[in-house]
């Protein structure tokens, strides 16, 4: 599924909207102004309605797009009360000028906006909010910068300033040429123990079954990795369901395959059900559609380590079972992690704080330490953005991820990262939460098999990424650094980088493979904007 | 693939409270060790950002 839109104080005498849909697109247009909207019938159903100048389009459950169709345009910010609903809406009203856009708290489709001095762009798609600006001057956000190349966490930027996130619960106006963004309330604070273990698989099962009814449909599908995570809801269904699951795997190279098809098969003996896998070769990762050239079109920061794999996958749903929707172990980890949600929250001066002591790694110079500091200098020590209701990692994962499902039809649901159980599962005691104690204990009491819930067998995907940065990369990199924006900046040598690269690929492993990949990843950014014909102000 | 569907709901009551009644009897042994504040905190971090030494966008395939 996919949204673009292009805000632009249209005017003229005629203000009605022009209908171009047919039966993929929702598609209309006034002048200059734009939006359209892929069709989508299953769960979530998308909706337009038109009255007179006045456009309402966005998808929803059945039940949240009665409500929003039958809203007067005021009433828009209700729809914040449903916070336990998925949806999307926008409406956009040439009369009075005025374009809005409220999101919910689950934020599957990723909503990325720009401001281009004449124009306002929003599309679902990192490449498609910059292919609908102008082709002028973007200004690059040094903040996002350090932040994508020190791993450190990030907000609603993104690598210019102009281009941004539309993040959970928020309401974006634009009137007049101007952008105003409304952002909600803190989540409310979570008691740490308020909770009673004993209840966790009522919790648990409550949410799956509300999911059950509406998000998971008969044509889902159900990532299973062998984890414990994406073993649990498929479990549960197929057990109180009686459903026969269909789930996808990704099996990855080396040990781990072993032991993955070990857990996978050991799952199906006993739920039953049918099992794709993908066996992910090493050409998979890192930069793989993109060989040692300049990619056409920008990817969004992190979404490299994603396509390839999830999307070879995912064809094998699209194209067997006409599956509509996949179930992933999302948001398994938040459930339990440590998290102090009012100073963890990636701003403010315990933040600011961190960063000053970040280890900067040996591939930049000192000017790279000088603009972390500035970057600093112009944090503010309060906290400007809200706490979100669910997971924050695992809501800015799925900007990163959820694209390559969505482009093959396939509407990601994740029912552990759903706000409500992250709220009942932050407030169970430590010792609960600890290594997922009280999941393990959930499945040992359903009987999944051991090897699932068992603490003493965990593959470590993160040893495939890291091991796929290998000297195979250095043309792509070297290309890079020849034209290179990081150089420019004075924060990189090329001398010094390729060779710490060297280093690496010959197992001195000074630096992290991760380094290199976010070295890359911020070029490849950079210089396809620059292909795209933009002039970016440093 | 094609062998995906749902049928009725089996409520199938007397395996569900089974079940609830065992989680109840597992979920009072859980104990931990004494541990610092610091093993604590290092316990339950996000498994792929301590593993990985990336962020929390990083690896996320669960």
């Amino acid at each position: 599924m996919r949204l673009d839109v292009s805000v632009i104080q249209a005017g003229g005498p005629d203000l009605s909207w022009l209908d171009e849909s047919d039966e993929h697109t929702h598609r209309y247009t006034c002048g200059s102004a734009a939006i359209q909207l892929s069709k989508r019938q299953g769960y979530p159903k998308t909706f337009a309605k038109l009255a007179g100048s006045r456009l309402m389009v966005g998808y929803g459950s059945a039940k949240a797009v009665r409500r929003m169709t039958s809203l007067k345009a005021l009433a828009i910010g209700s729809m914040a009360d449903s916070l336990s609903e998925e949806f999307m809406l926008a409406e956009y009203d040439l009369a009075a000028g005025s374009f809005k856009l409220l999101r919910d708290a689950y934020t599957t489709l990723p909503l990325f906006w720009a401001d281009g001095g004449d124009r306002h762009v929003i599309s679902s798609s990192f490449p498609g909010v910059l292919a609908g600006l102008p082709p002028t001057k973007l200004t690059l956000n040094h903040k996002n910068l350090t932040e994508l190349l020190l791993l450190l966490d990030i907000n609603q930027e993104t690598l210019f300033y102009e281009v941004n996130l539309l993040t959970e619960r928020s309401l974006l106006k634009i009137r007049g040429g101007r952008a105003k963004l409304e952002l909600p309330p803190d989540r409310p604070a979570i008691q740490e123990d308020k909770t009673a273990p004993r209840h966790f698989n009522q919790a648990l099962d409550n949410i799956v079954d509300q999911y059950a009814g509406e998000r998971i449909s008969p044509k889902a599908v159900f990532e299973l990795s062998g984890g414990i995570d994406s073993a649990t809801v498929p479990g549960y269904l197929a057990d109180r369901r009686k459903i026969q699951p269909a789930t996808l795997s990704m099996l990855f190279p080396g040990k781990f395959r072993t032991t993955q098809r070990a857990k996978i098969k050991a799952w199906h003996e006993r739920f039953g059900g049918i099992n794709k896998s993908y066996d992910i070769q090493a050409s998979d990762y890192p930069f793989s559609r993109f060989g040692s050239e300049t990619p056409d079109l920008p990817p969004y920061q992190f979404q490299e380590i994603y396509t390839e794999i999830l999307d070879k996958t995912a064809a094998l749903a699209a194209k067997q079972a006409g599956a509509d929707t996949v179930v992933t172990g999302m948001g398994g980890d938040e459930l339990f992690e440590n998290v102090d949600l009012a100073k963890d929250n990636h701003e403010g001066a315990a933040e600011i704080d961190r960063r000053q002591d970040s280890k900067i790694p040996a591939i930049y110079t000192p000017a790279f330490a000088d603009m972390l500091a500035q970057t600093l200098k112009h944090m503010d020590r309060r906290r400007t953005t809200p706490i979100p209701l669910a997971g924050r990692s695992a809501l800015f994962g799925g900007y990163s991820r959820n694209n390559v499902y969505l482009e093959r039809g396939l509407w990601p649901v994740s029912p552990l990262s759903d706000w409500r159980l992250f709220e009942f599962c932050q407030s169970l005691p430590i010792k609960h939460r600890a290594n997922k104690n009280i999941l393990r204990a959930y499945q040992q009491a359903r009987r999944f098999p051991e090897d699932i819930y068992s603490a003493q067998v965990n593959e470590n995907f993160g040893d495939f990424f890291d091991s796929s940065i290998t000297s195979n990369l250095r043309p792509l990199l070297a290309n890079l650094l020849h034209d290179s924006q990081l150089v420019t900046l004075g924060i990189i040598q090329p001398k010094t980088v390729l060779a710490r690269f060297d280093e690496l690929t010959s197992n001195k492993k000074a630096i992290l493979p991760v380094n290199f990949f976010t070295l890359a990843t911020a070029e490849l950014i950079l210089s396809s904007v620059k292909k795209l014909g933009f002039k970016i102000k440093t | 693939m094609d062998t995906v569907h749902t049928v009725e709901r089996s409520e199938d009551i007397e395996a569900q409270a089974e079940a609830d009644e065992r989680f109840a009897q597992i979920v009072e042994t859980i104990e931990l060790a004494p541990l610092s504040g610091e093993e604590l905190e290092e316990l339950v971090k996000i498994p792929v950002a301590k593993d990985a030494g990336t962020q929390d966008q990083g690896y996320r395939f669960d």
